[in-house]
């Protein structure tokens, strides 16, 4: 059985009466990249402030590579390089007096430091304040990714970072991967969460609704459709099993998400008289969307 | 005590300090250059006698005798005056003990790298402390040399058993404006001007009011009275221990309560 680097069982954390994360279970196991996903406000950041110490579980346990998130959080933050999604860094000081204050917390050199700024195109000698928030991303991930620690956790690393930018620290994170480093990155973007990760979570609302691996959501066959007929599109379409978000854009065209084996909607639709056909796979988004669903008022992922 | 952490409060509060400290030295030169002139004032004296008691005690004392350069520094100085200025210093340094790094976002970076939480707040207010103990020297330094340059009389035996009374009061100020900051980081430097303001009119109100003279047991201000100390020349040390006995134990109290709950980020 695989090593667990995270394991959260019932895994509880409320603002008063407010919901941060609900009996949250999850195991990461070491070596994985895993991807967290969830809309803005579903309990990402809360989930990783509570493995970080920074939160005190309501109740419920998590282990950070085998230490208790909360009693043993100094021994947590010793060995995990953690980027927060929001923590501001100290406009008084420079990059490189970060990298200095930050080193001397955890016993290290510069030169790792010094090596990912050069990697990052990122201006040491400049005091943060006047750093764009690009650049304070950049040495924020500096910091995180210098300590060259078992686990990163990181709550939406790729923020305010340009697509090239994107691209280095996804290469980065692949070889650190290659290297047996475990990683667990937050973030709203499927799309990104597709790039990098081999098993992925979805929380909404605070509540854990499903884990997948990647290559498992590719093969659940969703389409989305677009048909433009000659003359009135039949009605039946509608109510047929493995139909779903049907949209009549127009008298003759619709659109829907399909669900399943393709012979059955080829037959319905060879009854028809059809003028343009468009049938594509579905986003991942799509997919988790359909089998999770987006929940009242969700933003979405 | 983490001596990383130490550094950089240092570094992020060594200028305020140097600048707290030329205005304050500034102050004690201009406030020592002019006591020769003022005290040759014909009949000043029983000018100041005609002030109402309660008016000369809210300032700092009642015995105005200018003749004595310790009473004049007392009033003029010592009793308010420096409680104002020191005070705006202690309140700042104590708000980024924990508040203002909350504020500015940066907790999260500080609290996640392998430090107790409870090192935070004690390291940083060992800093205080010395930032508080260095302008206290530089005013008590500066008063005998401004008061050896004007021969305006100084007690330097008063003023040396008068620094640590005034290091011990303002370290009292700082501890529990830190806990203070960490009980309600949002509003914690007005709560503690407020409740400083409170504490120093309860000494008043205890001093002047004869049938609750007790609630000035209550007031740290009480066991702060620079002009006993100068004149006498002797450190009070009970009023030293309690002073700083409330500084350490609500340091200690702000530590705790950093340590074991959640940080509102």
């Amino acid at each position: 059985m695989d090593e667990i680097a995270i394991s959260a069982r019932g895994l509880t954390k409320y603002y008063g009466k407010t919901v941060g994360i609900e009996d949250l279970d999850l195991d990461v196991y070491a070596g994985e990249l895993f991807g967290f996903l969830g809309p803005n406000g579903a309990g990402k950041t809360t989930f990783m402030r509570t493995l970080m110490g920074i939160f005190k579980p309501t109740r419920g346990t998590a282990t950070v590579l085998g230490n208790d998130c909360w009693k043993d959080s100094v021994a947590v933050n010793r060995e995990v390089g953690y980027l927060s999604g929001s923590a501001q860094l100290y406009d008084n000081l420079t990059g490189e007096e970060h990298i200095e204050f930050i080193s001397r917390f955890n016993g290290m050199g510069k030169d790792p430091g010094y090596t990912l700024a050069r990697r990052f195109e990122l201006e040491l000698d400049r005091k943060v304040e006047g750093y764009s928030s690009g650049m304070k991303q950049k040495l924020a991930l500096i910091l995180v990714l210098m300590k060259d620690s078992p686990l990163l956790i990181m709550d939406e690393p790729t923020n305010a970072l340009d697509p090239l930018m994107q691209q280095k620290l996804n290469q980065v994170l692949r070889e650190r991967k290659e290297s047996g480093t475990t990683i667990l990155f937050s973030s709203h973007n499927l799309p990104e969460v597709e790039r990098l990760a081999a098993r992925v979570g979805v929380i909404r609302e605070g509540h854990l609704v499903g884990t997948e691996r990647i290559e498992d959501l590719r093969n659940k066959r969703l389409r989305n459709v677009e048909v433009i007929f000659n003359g009135a599109a039949p009605e039946a379409l509608a109510g047929m099993e493995g139909v779903s978000n049907f949209t009549q854009v127009a008298g003759n065209r619709v659109q829907f998400r399909y669900k399943g084996a393709m012979n059955p909607l080829v037959r319905a639709l060879g009854s028809s008289d059809v003028a343009d056909l468009n049938i594509g796979h579905a986003s991942l988004e799509d997919v988790f969307l359909e089998f999770y669903g987006s929940g009242e008022g969700g933003e979405g992922l | 005590m983490n001596l990383n952490l130490a550094r950089k409060t240092i570094h992020d509060r060594w200028r305020n300090t140097l600048f707290y400290g030329i205005g304050i030295v500034a102050y004690t030169l201009m406030i020592t250059a002019i006591y020769p002139s003022f005290s040759n004032i014909p009949d000043i004296d029983k000018l100041l006698e005609n002030y109402p008691e309660d008016l000369l005690r809210l300032f700092g004392g009642t015995q105005f005798d200018l003749t004595n350069f310790n009473s004049y520094i007392n009033v003029e100085f010592l009793g308010l005056m420096l409680v104002i200025i020191l005070g705006a210093y202690v309140f700042t340094f104590a708000r980024s003990v924990t508040a203002g790094e909350i504020k500015e976002g940066t907790m999260e970076l500080l609290i996640t790298q392998p430090i107790e939480r409870w090192e935070v707040v004690v390291t940083k207010s060992a800093v205080m402390l010395a930032g508080i103990t260095a302008l206290m020297v530089s005013v008590v330094v500066s008063l005998i040399a401004f008061g050896a340059m004007f021969d305006v009389g100084a007690s330097y035996a008063g003023l040396a058993a008068y620094l640590p009374v005034a290091i011990a009061l303002f370290f009292c100020i700082a501890g529990y404006s830190v806990l203070i900051a960490v009980l309600v980081p949002r509003h914690g430097a007005m709560a503690a001007v407020g409740l400083t303001i409170a504490l120093y009119l309860l000494n008043f109100i205890g001093e002047s009011v004869k049938s609750v003279r007790w609630v000035r047991y209550a007031s740290i201000f009480h066991y702060y009275n620079p002009a006993n100390v100068l004149d006498s020349g002797s450190v009070p040390w009970i009023d030293v221990a309690v002073l700083a006995g409330v500084g350490i134990a609500s340091i200690a109290v702000a530590a705790y309560i950093f340590q074991h709950r959640d940080i509102n980020l």
